[in-house]
């Protein structure tokens, strides 16, 4: 194994190990701080994909994570939090063991998964690692009962599939790239707009509160 | 050069209205900007359906699939604009909603109109990928256009659902390109065009694109409204202003099963069959006819049960795709029969919710005497959308079952249940809806009487195509047409 692929290996392993953190963190402060290491991790390893197929344009992905998910996002959603007076103690449908439970169970579907489904090039244990990330992603999304914790998990989801991508194809297309960010920052400011309205209609950013369409 | 047109006279509907100052001049911009909308449509699109050749270069792709989407994209924009004006000026009157509200629609229905444009005439998936994600984006402030209870409820569930498995439709393009990347066929931005992956498509590794298809199947499905993703469909659909939910209902959801048709003549051409995908078609078609039954039949509200018809219809329309080219020929009819109905009964139920402030049947009735106009297309509609004759659904659910009676007999025994019940849900509730002389909510003070106005007018040229388009299937021109069509998509 390369130095670089070790790398890989090492910042995708990395980015994995946060996201199983985050499954069971209750606090946002301490969710958005794990987020912005996540994506840092990220950059670093579409900086490695740069390093390993000469493509500039990878740097430029680089630097756009980091403005937009190290800097960007995790700034501003702690400000629309702080701005709505929204709590900075999250709410989840399980207890934080459980959901750790689950999490390592989702590494190791993500473990198997990654061996079954690619008789692929790219390097099994970030394939792995990039599944885990959106299994655990997803595992976010329906875990939490508020709008941060959901739009967290997303993100977490959306880191997932970016590294599926790079470790699969060492970087899409550049516009394709730039188009799917813009997509990201709108789908951002949505949120901070949603719960924003939340904290004003129920004074609270509970998804408890959105539960009276039903048939 | 047309198409670039077309997608800037999006831009222009979205911007002008946005710098109107009076509420006169905003509804003519959005009229007139909405029309040049629907006049490029025509102009780009109609040349296809009389031998044309398809257009294509780096960036933009029209078939005549494509043309037929563009049009019926612009034709229900049209008509919803101008619902939109009698439905607005209602609302500001009446002091529900603001000019800067007002503004603001025009604003996010421009955009939208151009990101599902630029999802059908992408030559580029992942382009196609990047508007089929700005659709929702775009739409999701117009799902929580009002402060109502439950605007804001609906328009999360939609912007995480839809978010999410467009997402998850993304593994499935980075699948896609990377089978067509590590082969060496394609490079770069090309990789992933849709015309270069058309003709490399036999030398594609077939298991990869089957894993890519299953992703892009649940990603964009979840867009289409099947079942078991479709849980934002009725909220969104019941909380949107009624012209949007008529254009969610009648294009959004072509516009991500367009993308799904798609994608399936990449995996066919590398499975060198279409049996593989024709069975997900079936599978999924058949549930999201099954689910919406239980839903219609015990149904409450008049804008749900609209929306859960079309995930019904969503649901016939991929049960047909996965019945051959009979059933595509049914797929087709059907999408242009339920866009245009749908639609129009979403505009129709605008009205009505505009006279009766409420989405209840408990608390709405004798529309028909109420309403006299509305009630009266609102009923051909429903029959026309229940199959009745001369409907051209009729045609399409006629040529769906006898050919799944020949190729799945199972299956067909259980899609004819559902539409069985369906349609027995649909009259249990309508007729008293219209006809009932039950006394609605005691507090609501209803005016009987309207006059006959533009949103009317919209309504009926809705029905009017309805039954020409029927006629025209029973024309020889009809054939060669929908031949080019199925050519597309097969």
């Amino acid at each position: 194994m390369t130095p670089i692929a070790t790398a890989m290996t090492v910042f995708a392993g990395g980015m994995f190990f946060l996201a199983f953190l985050m499954s069971s963190r209750m606090r946002l402060g301490s969710l958005v701080t794990a987020f912005r290491v996540q994506s840092a991790l990220l950059a670093l390893l579409a900086i490695a994909a740069a390093f390993v197929t000469g493509e500039f344009q990878l740097f430029i992905v680089a630097g756009l994570i980091v403005l937009i998910k190290v800097w960007f996002i995790p700034s501003f959603l702690l400000r629309a939090a702080r701005v709505s007076g929204a709590s900075e103690r999250l709410q989840s449908y399980a207890r934080p063991a459980t959901l750790s439970f689950v999490a390592a169970c989702l590494a190791i579907v993500a473990l198997i998964g990654a061996r079954g489904l690619l008789p692929v090039g790219a390097d099994y244990f970030v394939l792995a690692a990039s599944f885990g990330i959106v299994l655990v992603g997803l595992l976010m999304l329906v875990s939490r009962k508020d709008m941060f914790g959901e739009g967290i998990g997303f993100f977490v989801m959306e880191n997932g599939i970016f590294t599926f991508g790079l470790a699969l194809t060492h970087g899409m297309p550049f516009l394709f790239e730039i188009g799917s960010f813009f997509d990201l920052l709108a789908f951002f400011i949505l949120i901070t707009v949603f719960t924003h309205r939340a904290q004003d209609e129920n004074a609270s950013v509970a998804t408890d509160d959105l539960r009276t369409l039903t048939d | 050069m047309a198409i670039s047109l077309l997608l800037v006279s999006c831009l222009v509907l979205a911007t002008v209205p946005f710098f109107m100052r009076g509420l006169r001049f905003i509804f003519g911009a959005a009229f007139l900007a909405s029309s040049g909308v629907f006049a490029l449509s025509l102009y780009t699109a109609i040349p296809l359906f009389f031998g044309a050749p398809s257009f294509e270069n780096g960036y933009w792709y029209l078939d005549t699939f494509a043309a037929l989407m563009v049009l019926l994209i612009g034709f229900i924009q049209w008509t919803a604009t101008i619902t939109s004006i009698h439905y607005l000026g209602e609302e500001v009157r009446t002091g529900e909603i603001a000019l800067p509200a007002v503004r603001r629609y025009f604003f996010f229905v421009g955009l939208f109109v151009c990101s599902m444009l630029l999802t059908i005439v992408s030559n580029n998936l992942g382009f196609m990928w990047i508007a089929l994600e700005a659709t929702t984006l775009t739409t999701t402030l117009l799902v929580a256009f009002y402060a109502h209870k439950g605007s804001l409820e609906a328009a999360w569930k939609y912007l995480i659902l839809c978010s999410t498995g467009i997402s998850l439709g993304l593994i499935g393009l980075f699948l896609t390109y990377y089978a067509a990347s590590s082969s060496g066929l394609l490079h770069g931005l090309g990789a992933i065009s849709w015309t270069n992956l058309l003709t490399v498509a036999p030398s594609l590794p077939p298991h990869l694109m089957q894993i890519a298809f299953v992703f892009i199947l649940i990603g964009y499905g979840t867009k289409v409204g099947l079942v078991p993703m479709h849980a934002w469909l009725p909220d969104a659909h019941s909380r949107a202003p009624s012209p949007i939910s008529g254009m969610l209902s009648g294009i959004l959801l072509n516009a991500a099963l367009f993308g799904i048709l798609r994608f399936r003549v990449l995996v066919d051409g590398s499975l060198a069959s279409s049996v593989w995908t024709s069975e997900l078609f079936l599978v999924f078609g058949m549930l999201s006819c099954i689910i919406p039954a239980a839903f219609i039949l015990l149904q409450a509200d008049y804008k749900r049960l609209l929306a859960y018809s079309s995930i019904e219809h969503m649901g016939l329309i991929v049960f047909s795709a996965g019945l051959g080219t009979v059933g595509a020929v049914a797929s087709v009819i059907h999408i242009v029969g339920h866009a245009l109905a749908k639609s129009a009964l979403f505009f129709g139920a605008g009205n009505i919710l505009l006279r009766f402030k409420s989405t209840k049947f408990d608390r709405v009735g004798q529309v028909m005497r109420t309403l006299p106009y509305t009630g009266a297309l609102f009923l051909t509609l429903i029959l026309m959308l229940l199959a009745i004759p001369p409907s051209p659904l009729f045609g399409s659910e006629l040529l769906l079952i006898s050919q799944s009676v020949v190729l799945h007999p199972i299956f067909a025994t259980i899609v004819l249940l559902a539409l069985a019940i369906i349609f027995a849900g649909f009259i249990r509730l309508i007729i008293p809806f219209l006809f009932s002389s039950a006394p609605v909510s005691p507090k609501s003070e209803v005016t009987v009487g309207e006059k006959w106005g533009w949103s009317h007018t919209a309504i009926a040229l809705h029905l009017i195509l309805l039954v020409a388009f029927s006629v025209f299937l029973m024309t020889p021109m009809a054939s060669p047409i929908l031949e080019r069509i199925i050519t597309a998509i097969s």
